[in-house]
């Protein structure tokens, strides 16, 4: 699918003394939702961390948008929604001190629809009596004050980290429709990129995927191109043996066994009497880390 | 100055402002248990006088520190490892706010800190106490402000923290020390100021100084590294 990008990564690394993101390439294209996925300490953090401004590259370019390439622009960042996964706001503010500091810090943000987004996300607002800090909030109640506040200011790109872990079933499927409305509001100008562990509940939010490993960028593309291109092989366990050649990654009990393979290769497995079927996007994701993982 | 007030605003929120007022209560507890002092020292007990005591000789040292801690507090949100971190650093113009914040807790720090030992020295005055603790604690003001400007940037938050308690334990120290000369007939501080004010000056001045320095070495920090790209390319 030809689409233009809202971020384009060019070989951009990030060095630590015991971790080290990239070299990367990654276009995230315009107007649609991008996932990262990847398992712990794949670099999903680190590289939101780089694209939002909080830690600084080692090398690489990242361009934005309409070719705006420094992160340090305030222009830049005021088109930039960010939400970190924990803690993003000091455990002693309440939602007024965020209010307050949120106006302060962005011209985008909007106080009243930030105190309507409270109220729907069904956290205290600045207009609730006695309103409770962050320290004494749960792990859900801090996310959803941060996505109220994010989706209070009008932006461009939203870059959340995780915003689904800590958050219950119902509110994650509130939180996809509520990102499936940002991105129509827009009118194919907004974007979202997004990390996630609960790539079965996010999956309604993801149109575009990054499946990240150690580091490095295993795959990526849209989902659904994603899911012709692989599929999902199950047939009985004694034909596993000569399957396996074809398989990138799979599992197998006594009597049957199931694995990622190349849709180029469903002919073959057919004729060994193994079915292909449409991968979802959280067999995807575990084929394709298990992948990775056993290659590395 | 009314964005530098903003800026401050929006790394602190409304802290400073309800911690203010909460040690202007305490203080004002305080003053109303100085002035009824004759009451409860009547039976001459040992505990009371000596808790009288202690706290004429520390109220002073310690109202000083409350505005440091505003700006300790402003220093700790900024550390990678503290909750606010990410949101301080993703916002527009992170580094200008910041430079900004540190100005305005700087100012926060010393005006709350001279506001405090002017109340300390009232009530003293009204007690009829010795009123050393209060030229101690304007010693020690701007001293423990700039140490706090240096500590500011330490990687780690327990190694700042151990620098303001090393300030609090050198107030500790010097109040036990002037309050035990007292009682052995040496000459108060507030006496020493009486006698020749010029070590005084001097040492405030010396206090001053180290403040002013601190404070710039810490905005020019901020401005050069907080929120500026360093790719090396």
């Amino acid at each position: 699918m030809e689409t233009n990008s809202c971020v384009s990564i060019k070989g951009l690394t990030k060095e630590y003394s015991k971790f080290t993101l990239g070299a990367l390439d990654i276009n995230i294209p315009e107007g649609f939702s991008t996932a990262l996925i990847g398992a712990n300490g794949a670099g999903k953090t680190t590289l939101i961390d780089i694209l939002c401004g909080v830690t600084h590259r080692t090398s690489g370019d990242v361009v934005y948008f309409d070719g705006k390439g420094d992160i340090a622009d305030p222009a830049l960042r005021e088109r930039i929604g960010y939400c970190a996964s924990t803690a993003f706001f000091p455990l002693a503010f309440t939602a007024k001190d965020i209010a307050s500091s949120m106006e302060i810090a962005y011209k985008s943000f909007d106080r009243a629809k930030f105190a309507e987004l409270c109220e729907k996300f069904e956290v205290d607002s600045e207009h609730t009596k006695k309103p409770r800090n962050m320290m004494k909030q749960s792990d859900g109640n801090r996310m959803r004050t941060c996505l109220a506040s994010v989706f209070a200011r009008n932006t461009e790109l939203l870059v959340l980290d995780e915003p689904g872990s800590s958050l219950d079933p119902l509110m994650r499927d509130r939180l996809c429709d509520r990102m499936r409305e940002y991105l129509d509001d827009g009118d194919g100008r907004r974007s979202i990129i997004f990390s996630t562990h609960n790539i079965a509940d996010m999956e309604n939010a993801a149109d575009y995927a990054v499946f990240m490993d150690k580091g490095r960028v295993i795959e990526q593309g849209f989902i659904e191109e994603l899911k012709e291109k692989y599929v999902i092989a199950r047939g009985d366990a004694e034909n596993y043996d000569k399957a396996k050649s074809l398989l990138m990654s799979g599992n197998h009990n006594r009597t049957t066994f199931d694995g990622l393979a190349l849709a180029e290769n469903a002919e073959e497995l057919a004729k060994l009497g193994v079915e292909s079927e449409t991968p979802t996007l959280q067999q995807l994701s575990v084929g394709l880390l298990k992948y990775a993982e056993e290659h590395r | 100055m009314k964005k530098y007030i903003r800026s401050f605003r929006l790394f602190l929120g409304a802290i400073p402002y309800k911690q203010a007022l909460i040690f202007l209560v305490v203080m004002a507890f305080f003053g109303v248990l100085f002035c009824v002092k004759d009451v409860l020292m009547s039976d001459s007990s040992d505990f009371v006088t000596g808790m009288f005591q202690g706290m004429s000789a520390m109220i002073g040292p310690v109202s000083t520190i409350i505005g440091v801690m505003q700006l300790m507090t402003l220093y700790n949100s900024c550390s990678p490892e503290s909750p606010g971190y990410k949101f301080f650093r993703s916002i527009p113009d992170s580094g200008v706010h910041f430079s900004r914040a540190i100005i305005a807790g700087n100012v926060f720090a010393g005006a709350e800190g001279i506001v405090m030992l002017a109340l300390v020295y009232v009530i003293f005055r009204l007690a009829g106490f010795d009123y050393s603790g209060v030229l101690l604690g304007a010693l020690i003001l701007p001293f423990a402000t700039g140490i706090c400007n240096f500590a500011g940037f330490m990687k780690r938050n327990i190694a700042r923290v151990i620098w303001i308690v090393m300030v609090l334990t050198v107030s500790g120290f010097a109040s036990g020390f002037l309050a035990g000369a007292a009682e052995d007939g040496e000459p108060t501080l507030a006496e020493m100021f009486m006698t020749d004010s010029l070590p005084f000056f001097i040492i405030l001045a010396a206090g001053i100084i180290l403040f002013a320095v601190s404070m710039i070495l810490s905005v020019r920090h901020v401005r050069e590294k907080w929120g500026v790209d360093k790719c090396s390319d």
